[in-house]
């Protein structure tokens, strides 16, 4: 009986550090986070919260779209210049840039609380934003599963445990719909083209390939591990995707181009364009990403 | 300079072209590039030949010639060995013009435009603030302008990529980090143009950068009117470079290095000096090219970054001739 | 041949024009000498025949025709210059380098002809440079490349000669070949316009002498009408004594040791 107290005790005590580590683990969904009343943020403080914070600021378009989306949204009194989901964060004041941003403005905003992107740039900020007294919360949503921990975080931190579990759980529920139903399908092989020049495309630590993963398909740079690589168009030949996958803008400039002819799939024009309402950012959309992205890799599929 | 150097430097450039045109991701067998070339064999072998490697080693080709040719000119007028083709605001002004371009989201298609009117105006200006100090035509004055201007452009660029996105300000230092990937048989077309004008321009003028060389007093003696002389060629050849700069963004050291490497061969005058400039301007670029491309697969180095490791043996060289 | 009329020349942002009023005249078949201390002008009157610096007012003329009205390729035809100095960036051999002095002949495009290349060659013997012609102009000692440069300018082939200091730095030896070889081109019917600190040279060699003085002329005429100790003592601040040379039958200047006033 003791033995088997002691394992499960050592048991939680692994669970509680593999919950305090960065990055993307493999956590199953539905695990309940909010067991723990503190936790550390992506740069390793310990946050913890007696009151829910009634102001916040929001350096981060993927955070300040989850905050909307666990209806935390009327307390953001500021945001950085490229937060544009959902609609009404237009109304929240514009702070500046997400990356080193200017602390002066954020404390004009008497904020309780700032969330910010957890990049090396900004470490400085949040040790100066901690020494001007503001709570200072950093997280690095670059993957789907940081995505969920993030939004159960701020869930817990804003006192909204419940609409954040059922934000997470719904896109959870989206996206293993779309991988159920693009699993028996043979996989199309996919070029993600994100900007042109110079010509860069996704790697496999980027969220994107997740989607497309999840999508029924797989992407032709895989294999590099950087999150956005930067490619030649004679390496995207030599790849041979089946598909490509571009931004509204571009979609009429590479199908025009003499040098794109080089692609098989340009030829074929199988370049499909992507919602980018809903594709591009690690935030509460990613269900309907997924979609997105498997209708255009196999239309039909999803219902 | 001897005819059999000549004859050694134009092959030199057939063969550069010719790797240039084989190596890559997928490189090609002689054979196979044949085929490509002639529209035959693989298809997709032929398509990256004729759409992406035989534009892009053709503009390397014109970017090498026109900053030599440029270089070497302006080593002439400026009587300084050191003086290299973006010396009078020509890359400054175009970095300004290209960041504009690429913040404000124009198409690609229009960034050239934009980078040579940017180059344009920076050279005027260059010529202005010389002018207006009231010195007649002394280099040195020239020069200082060129600083000045480029000093004034540095500022301009930094405010302008400030408030960017992270994408934006990619797009915008790949830019000016100089690449030949965008090449299309247009912007070919365009810059073989500019060479053509602008050199052919340069060369008849060769024999007044002879008599340049020798100081203003003793070319004013030897019946050059110096400050018009000065003014066209410096107008010639910072268009030159401007117009390699709209083509291919900014790639250094070229314009500096080449004229001496031609002096090294054997070029004095400045009329052989001016042709073996361009021919040796080529082959460097086309095979800086080559390295961009095929030293870290997937992805490519910037060719200015290339260019810019000439730098280094070229002052350990002039260090040890000076020690 | 080369004559200046009352030129007034001033450099930007000078408090006095750096040549205030003169007039010369260096005929054909002379030496005509410009004297004068540092700073009163005498270079800057061969910049004004250069075209390097803008006349307030007055008039150099070539034959009687106002500079202001010719071309320089037209007015190099006729004179030649020798400036004080050269910055040469680029080596160039010395039969390159003499070529040069056809520029103002042949242009951008024409080939070096028959007329060409006998003026070099008359330039080339004139000044005893046969056996330097394969020479780097780096290569070559002071006195080397001073007879270089005058075979540059006389391969230009006019009647006027105008030279700014053409013996600084030369060894007596030197100073006398290139003295020698001015007198024979004037003897030849050339025009020289001479520019010099040598006073005893220049007395002994020029027909006339120009002395300056801030700008102005304070004397000019014959050495004899020039060289009086009295004119020369308030132009040069230097007690000078003038005594006749018995050997070349000029005046010869000895300037005092002690110095009257501190």
């Amino acid at each position: 009986m003791r033995r088997t107290l002691k394992s499960s005790r050592a048991l939680r005590v692994l669970v509680a550090i593999l919950l305090a580590s960065e990055g993307s683990g493999c956590k199953s969904p539905g695990r309940n986070d909010a067991d723990t009343t503190a936790f550390r943020d992506d740069f390793g403080s310990a946050i913890t919260f007696d009151t829910p914070p009634k102001r916040i600021v929001s350096l981060n378009p993927a955070t300040t779209e989850i905050l909307f989306a666990i209806g935390a949204g009327s307390r953001l009194v500021g945001r950085t210049h490229w937060d544009s989901w959902p609609d009404s964060a237009r109304f929240v004041p514009d702070i500046g840039d997400a990356l080193r941003p200017n602390i002066e403005a954020v404390l004009g905003a008497h904020p309780d609380v700032v969330i910010l992107y957890a990049s090396n740039d900004n470490q400085g900020v949040a040790d100066r934003l901690r020494s001007a007294g503001i709570q200072t919360v950093a997280l690095r949503i670059d993957s789907i599963a940081q995505f969920r921990r993030a939004t159960l975080h701020l869930g817990k931190i804003v006192g909204e445990d419940a609409r954040a579990r059922s934000v997470v759980d719904s896109v959870q529920l989206t996206l293993d719909a779309v991988r159920a139903a693009t699993a028996g399908l043979p996989q199309t092989s996919v070029f993600y083209h994100t900007w042109d020049s110079p010509l860069i495309t996704i790697g496999r630590n980027s969220f994107l390939n997740e989607l497309v993963v999840i999508a029924g398909g797989r992407n032709v740079y895989a294999d590099i591990a950087q999150a956005s690589p930067v490619v030649t168009l004679e390496d995207v030949v030599k790849r041979n995707p089946d598909v490509l996958l571009v931004g509204p803008h571009t979609a009429a400039s590479i199908l025009a181009s003499a040098q794109w002819q080089a692609v098989p799939a340009v030829r074929a024009k199988r370049v499909f364009v992507f919602d980018t309402n809903v594709v591009g950012r690690p935030s509460v959309t990613l269900g309907m990403a997924a979609v997105n992205i498997a209708g255009l890799l196999h239309p039909g599929a999803i219902r | 300079m001897r005819g059999s150097r000549w004859v050694a430097l134009v092959a030199l450039l057939a063969l550069a072209s010719i790797v240039a045109l084989a190596l890559g991701v997928i490189p090609l067998s002689p054979r196979a590039l044949w085929l490509a070339l002639n529209g035959d064999g693989d298809q997709t072998a032929a398509t990256i030949v004729r759409t992406l490697r035989l534009p892009r080693t053709l503009l390397a080709m014109l970017v090498g010639a026109g900053l030599g040719i440029s270089g070497a000119a302006l080593q002439g007028a400026l009587r300084n060995t050191l003086a290299e083709p973006y010396l009078l605001g020509v890359s400054g002004g175009a970095a300004v013009g290209a960041v504009l371009a690429v913040g404000a989201g124009v198409s690609i298609a229009l960034l050239p435009v934009a980078s040579f009117a940017g180059s344009a105006m920076a050279v005027a200006l260059t010529l202005y603030v010389a002018h207006a100090s009231g010195t007649r035509g002394d280099p040195r004055v020239l020069i200082m302008g060129g600083v000045v201007v480029g000093a004034f452009a540095n500022a301009a660029i930094m405010i302008l990529l400030a408030n960017q996105s992270a994408n934006t300000v990619r797009g915008a230092l790949w830019w000016m980090m100089g690449s030949v990937g965008d090449a299309t048989m247009g912007n070919v077309v365009v810059l073989a143009g500019y060479i053509a004008v602008g050199g052919a321009a340069l060369i008849v003028w060769a024999r007044e950068l002879d008599v340049l060389a020798l100081g203003d007093e003793a070319a004013a003696g030897l019946g050059v009117e110096v400050d018009r002389a000065m003014r066209r060629i410096f107008l010639a050849a910072s268009m030159l470079a401007a117009a390699t700069v709209a083509a291919a963004g900014l790639v250094g050291f070229v314009g500096l290095v080449v004229p001496h490497l031609a002096r090294m061969i054997g070029a004095r005058r400045h009329r052989p000096m001016i042709v073996a400039s361009a021919l040796v301007g080529a082959i460097l670029v086309v095979v800086a090219d080559v390295i961009a491309r095929t030293v870290l697969p997937p992805s490519e180095l910037p060719l200015g970054a290339v260019t810019a490791m000439l730098g280094v043996p070229f002052f350990l060289a002039r260090l040890r001739k000076i020690a | 041949m080369i004559s200046g009329h009352d030129l007034v020349i001033r450099y930007p942002r000078a408090k006095r024009a750096a040549v205030d009023g003169v007039s010369f005249d260096a005929p054909r078949g002379q030496i005509t000498a410009v004297v004068g201390p540092n700073g009163s002008g005498k270079s800057t009157l061969v910049r004004a025949i250069v075209g390097r610096v803008s006349l307030a007012s007055g008039e150099v003329r070539v034959d009687g025709v106002s500079l202001r009205s010719l071309e320089r390729r037209t007015i190099a035809r006729s004179v030649a210059v020798v400036a004080q100095s050269e910055e040469s960036a680029f080596p160039a051999t010395v039969a390159e380098y003499v070529a040069l002095g056809r520029f103002p002949h042949v242009g951008a495009w024409h080939r070096i002809g028959e007329a060409d290349r006998r003026a070099m060659e008359r330039a080339t013997s004139l000044t005893s440079i046969g056996d330097l012609l394969d020479r780097s102009m780096e290569a070559l000692s002071g006195g080397e490349r001073q007879r270089v440069r005058l075979a540059r300018a006389i391969a230009q082939g006019g009647e006027g000669l105008v030279l700014d200091e053409p013996t600084a730095f030369l060894d007596v030896g030197h100073e006398m070949t290139v003295f020698e070889l001015l007198a024979s081109l004037a003897a030849e019917g050339q025009s020289v316009l001479l520019v010099s600190h040598q006073l005893n040279l220049v007395a002994r060699f020029a027909q006339r002498i120009i002395l300056l003085d801030a700008g102005r002329v304070a004397a000019s005429g014959s050495p004899t009408d020039v060289m009086q100790p009295a004119i020369l003592e308030r132009v040069y601040g230097w007690p000078i004594v003038v005594t006749h040379d018995p050997v070349s039958g000029t005046p010869a200047l000895v300037p005092l040791r002690t110095p009257r006033h501190s």
